[in-house]
């Protein structure tokens, strides 16, 4: 943890932000498709530099085969410590092939198996990852 | 609160929208800068039916929100963690430079925690391109 002199935030590191994503099992994803943004709120789980999430057929899936480039942020709030944090990555997504899915699945037996026909994977390696904590008089 | 659509999934209305983010003061910024998107989380209040966010010149979510077509998303679970919410606003951001509307627009009270003693823009995020959804998990 190093404090940032400009905006007197901390700044986490590398560790500190993977850290707070494996606590973590909601984030948004951000997409940018013919220079538009998206934000999409979605499940998922880390796992040896990736964040996997699950997903239907839709917008979501549609955006990330048009460019693979996306930002994800994970928020959250520690009572005791009455610090705000926040984790923003950044990378390639791509959407998981079935040679690859059963692999997936046996190492990550976090995943609900439910696997309704629509259900896909999207694997996101991330490839920058920094993240901000600061002191907040609670919130909302 | 009508049209299930897809199961589990319900449409919210403006009015509910409109009440979410009257409720929640922390949202993320979605922005495109040369073909990349950024996720940017902000401290926000509303100034009427417009997203207010105050942003320090000389940093990355200024240069997001110089005029351009962000993002902005809000979200929560109910108490009792079985259904969730989101809202996903589409809009330009445009800063408030008339200083009789920048005068007023100051009265609003954001609690920013960085980057306290520099100078601020204010930014209004228009909800025209709005829309929400409730999950129900149960």
């Amino acid at each position: 943890m190093t404090t940032d002199a400009r905006s007197g935030m901390t700044v986490l590191d590398e560790q500190e932000c993977w850290a707070h994503l494996v606590e973590e099992q909601f984030g948004r994803l951000a997409v940018a498709v013919g220079g538009r943004p998206d934000i999409f709120p979605i499940n998922f789980v880390p796992h040896e530099g990736a964040i996997y999430m699950k997903t239907a057929e839709g917008s979501k899936l549609a955006s990330i085969v048009v460019n693979q480039a996306v930002a994800f942020e994970v928020d959250g709030y520690i009572d005791e410590d009455r610090r705000a944090w926040s984790v923003v990555a950044h990378g390639l997504a791509h959407v998981v092939g079935h040679d690859e899915l059963e692999l997936l699945v046996e190492q990550l037996p976090l995943f609900p198996w439910n696997t309704a026909p629509k259900n896909r994977f999207v694997q996101f390696v991330v490839k920058e990852i920094s993240g901000r904590s600061f002191i907040a008089e609670g919130r909302r | 609160m009508t049209d299930t659509y897809r199961s589990g999934l319900e449409e919210m209305t403006r009015e509910e929208c409109l009440e979410k983010l009257g409720s929640v003061h922390v949202g993320r910024i979605g922005a495109t800068v040369e073909f990349r998107p950024f996720i940017f989380p902000v401290n926000f209040r509303m100034y009427g039916n417009k997203i207010l966010i105050r942003s320090v010149p000389g940093t990355k979510l200024d240069a997001a929100l110089s005029g351009q077509v962000v993002a902005f998303e809000i979200d929560g679970f109910t108490d009792d963690g079985v259904a969730g919410w989101s809202v996903l606003v589409r809009g330009s951001a445009d800063e408030v430079t008339d200083p009789e509307e920048r005068a007023k627009a100051e009265q609003v009270e954001i609690h920013n925690y960085a980057f306290n003693e520099q100078p601020q823009r204010i930014v209004l995020i228009s909800t025209a391109g709005m829309s929400g959804r409730r999950y129900d998990h149960s």
